[in-house]
């Protein structure tokens, strides 16, 4: 799948297409507006990332005149200004989503995810790692054919993780996705529920897969 | 700010009190003086012509008692000739005419001063003295003309009787004290605008003192305060409003240079960590595992920083109204229940009860998100000072005014007096629990503060310590529009 990138900064660039290229996607780099708009002109991309502050044609022009021209590719902006009329704006200029500097780069592989998964998703209802095994609507979770005690939010933890497997969650979307806290609490509260969910899935099993990424979040894979 | 203050420089001040005062104080002495001098010249001049009213009257008076006497025609012949010799002070003419207007008698030279048809026409003689009118002559003599008819002698025929008397000197002293009236009122005038400004400037001086206190002022030199002296009554209140709103400005200052410094402090901790690590690591080879580890803590030490300048937007937004509010009405029970049950397993961990104490529901109209950040963060307060075994409390009441006021509850260390007032302040932290709990960074009491303002509700905190703190959130009731 192949991405672009619309961004002057060029750190932010460099680290964006090295992180991104790492998840297997290919990636173009534009540092301004023009460049950018003849690029996702000329191409047809998944996702395209783009930085409201540029030089030249700014993010918002780019956007309006990609729009205009019926192309249709999503994308996803980044703004360092966290005014609601900036998001606004950005949303009914045609844009999928938006991430406000600085941001984790968890979340914004998270957020293209979620954009190309967007349409009909098929998910089973049974999902497997390892000997882990989560029936969604049983509302089951076995791990060696033993059934696990959990607690309905723990249930819900679990299969997030499970869902997202492979995927690395930060804190603050996990305790948004469970609890609707949205607000990042300066106690780490996920990180006890996080290990209360150890001692059930992981600590009575040989192999691990709940892991933790320090000073980003949690990722539940088979390693 | 500077754009306002250039408005309020550009546009003209008003005329000075002083020029108010002087103008005000000059129109009244003029009026004053006007008034007075005016009634003073009427007085006199109303006595004038009474005397010489009275002075006429006595004359004709004197003459009709001649006439009516047997040979009064002589009598009064030889009056005249003796009145003419004297050239007495109050110059007096009389003249006698018989029915057909021939002159009888005159006194020497009236027929060239004053004509007889000058004289009013005679009354009869019930109005016993007739009727008085004044007469000029070219040369600018007043005289004052009376005229009767009386009967004369035994002759059954009656005499018409005129009698003028000089007015010119009385005109002449009206004059010229008309003349010194005008100048005392002159130098009178000058007297008192002199006074005035005089007065004016005096009176206000306090007022000057004021603004040249009040130019001492500025960022640095806050301290200044007006009620050390003793300003006159009027100004007492102002000097006194003036203070407070000093002592506000000087209480913000305080805080805001408390802030930037606190805020330094709270960058420069992880700031320093980043630095330090990342020196000491590219201090020699490491392995990949050592440069990974350095890596992770910075990580840690970012999502940090960024946590802090979310806050700290959060409150810049909050503070100046730009943060949106979306009301709902919530279902309280169900809200705490979910930020209980979020921070539950954590108060397990410290060994500490986490109660809702509340069964009953009610109506709540608050921002769904901002009401749990609120909630949330006095929790993870109360988890945060509170020991082992302790307890913490979430509960909820309706007050007189169908508000809600949600408290939390805890039986922890508590809070010293002189922490109090500053518990808002952002970034401040009692200086024990920064060394005890460096994970907080002292914003969560400031954010829960602007989310009450949001809502148009206050916090109130009460505490003890080493008894416990309650900590409660007072909402308005819901609008009726949410009704």
């Amino acid at each position: 799948m192949r991405i672009l990138i619309i961004e002057d900064e060029e750190k932010t660039a460099n680290y964006l297409r090295r992180g991104l290229t790492e998840h297997t996607f290919a990636v173009d780099v534009a540092s301004n507006g023009n460049d950018g708009l003849r690029l996702a002109e000329s191409n047809d991309y998944s996702v395209i990332i783009l930085d409201v502050m540029l030089p030249g044609m700014n993010g918002w022009e780019v956007l309006r005149s990609l729009r205009s021209q019926q192309k249709q590719t999503p994308v996803l902006f980044l703004t360092a200004k966290d005014a609601v009329t900036d998001r606004v704006r950005g949303l009914e200029l045609g844009a999928d989503d938006y991430l406000v500097k600085p941001f984790a780069f968890s979340e914004l592989l998270a957020r293209i995810h979620t954009v190309l998964r967007r349409g009909p998703v098929m998910t089973p209802s049974v999902l497997r790692v390892a000997d882990l095994e989560i029936d969604i609507q049983a509302l089951r979770a076995t791990r060696a054919g033993k059934r696990l005690d959990l607690t309905p939010k723990e249930f819900a933890l679990l299969s997030l993780l499970i869902r997202r497997q492979g995927e690395v969650l930060s804190r603050t979307r996990i305790a948004e996705r469970i609890w609707n806290i949205n607000f990042e609490s300066e106690t780490n509260v996920v990180d006890v529920h996080m290990r209360r969910l150890r001692v059930k899935v992981d600590e009575p099993f040989e192999k691990k897969l709940i892991h933790t990424v320090r000073g980003v979040g949690y990722v539940l894979e088979e390693r | 700010m500077s754009l306002k203050s250039a408005e309020r420089r550009t546009s003209a001040p008003g005329l000075s009190i002083t020029s108010r005062l002087v103008i005000l104080f000059t129109v009244a002495a003029v009026l004053i003086l006007t008034l007075t001098s005016g009634i003073l010249y009427w007085g006199l001049a109303k006595s004038l012509e009474e005397r010489s009213s009275h002075y006429l009257r006595d004359e004709v008076n004197m003459l009709r008692a001649m006439l009516v006497k047997p040979d009064g025609l002589e009598e009064v012949k030889r009056e005249i000739a003796m009145e003419t010799g004297t050239l007495e002070y109050v110059q007096h003419y009389v003249r006698v005419l018989d029915k057909g207007g021939n002159v009888l008698i005159e006194t020497a030279g009236m027929g060239q001063i004053i004509p007889a048809s000058a004289f009013p026409r005679p009354t009869r003689e019930e109005t016993r003295y007739g009727k008085r009118a004044e007469w000029r002559t070219a040369d600018g003599q007043v005289f004052m003309l009376k005229a009767l008819c009386t009967e004369l002698g035994d002759a059954p025929d009656r005499v018409r009787l005129q009698v003028a008397l000089n007015s010119t000197r009385r005109m002449k002293i009206l004059t010229e004290y008309r003349e010194k009236l005008l100048i005392v009122g002159f130098f009178g005038v000058l007297g008192s605008l002199a006074a005035s400004v005089w007065v004016s400037r005096r009176g206000l001086r306090p007022l000057r003192e004021i603004v040249s206190i009040t130019r001492r002022v500025t960022a640095t030199h806050l301290d200044e305060r007006l009620q050390a002296r003793h300003w006159p009554k009027e100004l007492h209140e102002l000097a006194g409003s003036y203070d407070l709103m000093l002592d506000r400005l000087q209480d913000s200052f305080d805080r805001l240079s408390q802030f930037a410094s606190n805020m330094a402090h709270e960058f420069r901790t992880p700031l320093s960590n980043l630095m330090g690590e990342a020196e000491v690591a590219l201090g020699r080879e490491r392995s990949p595992e050592e440069y990974r580890q350095v890596l992770e803590s910075g990580l840690e030490e970012y999502r940090r920083l960024g946590h802090i300048v979310d806050s700290l937007l959060f409150l810049a937004r909050a503070e100046n109204g730009a943060h949106p509010l979306t009301l709902s009405l919530l279902n309280l029970r169900d809200e705490v229940d979910l930020i209980a049950e979020y921070y539950r397993p954590m108060a397990e961990e410290k060994g500490i009860e986490l109660a809702v104490s509340c069964v009953e529901d009610a109506p709540l109209a608050a921002d769904a998100n901002l009401f749990r950040r609120a909630v949330g963060n006095l929790i993870a307060n109360a988890l945060r000072y509170t020991p082992g075994q302790g307890k913490v409390t979430i509960s909820w009441a309706l007050d007189q005014a169908n508000g809600i006021e949600v408290a939390v509850t805890d039986t922890g260390c508590g809070i010293a007096e002189e922490d109090m007032p500053k518990l808002f302040d952002r970034f401040y932290r009692v200086e024990t629990t920064r060394t005890k709990h460096p994970q907080g960074f002292g914003l969560g009491l400031s954010i829960v503060k602007s989310i009450m303002d949001l809502h148009g509700g206050t916090v109130a905190i009460r505490s003890q310590v080493d008894a416990g703190t309650t900590v409660t959130l007072r909402f308005p009731s819901p609008p009726a529009s949410l009704g």
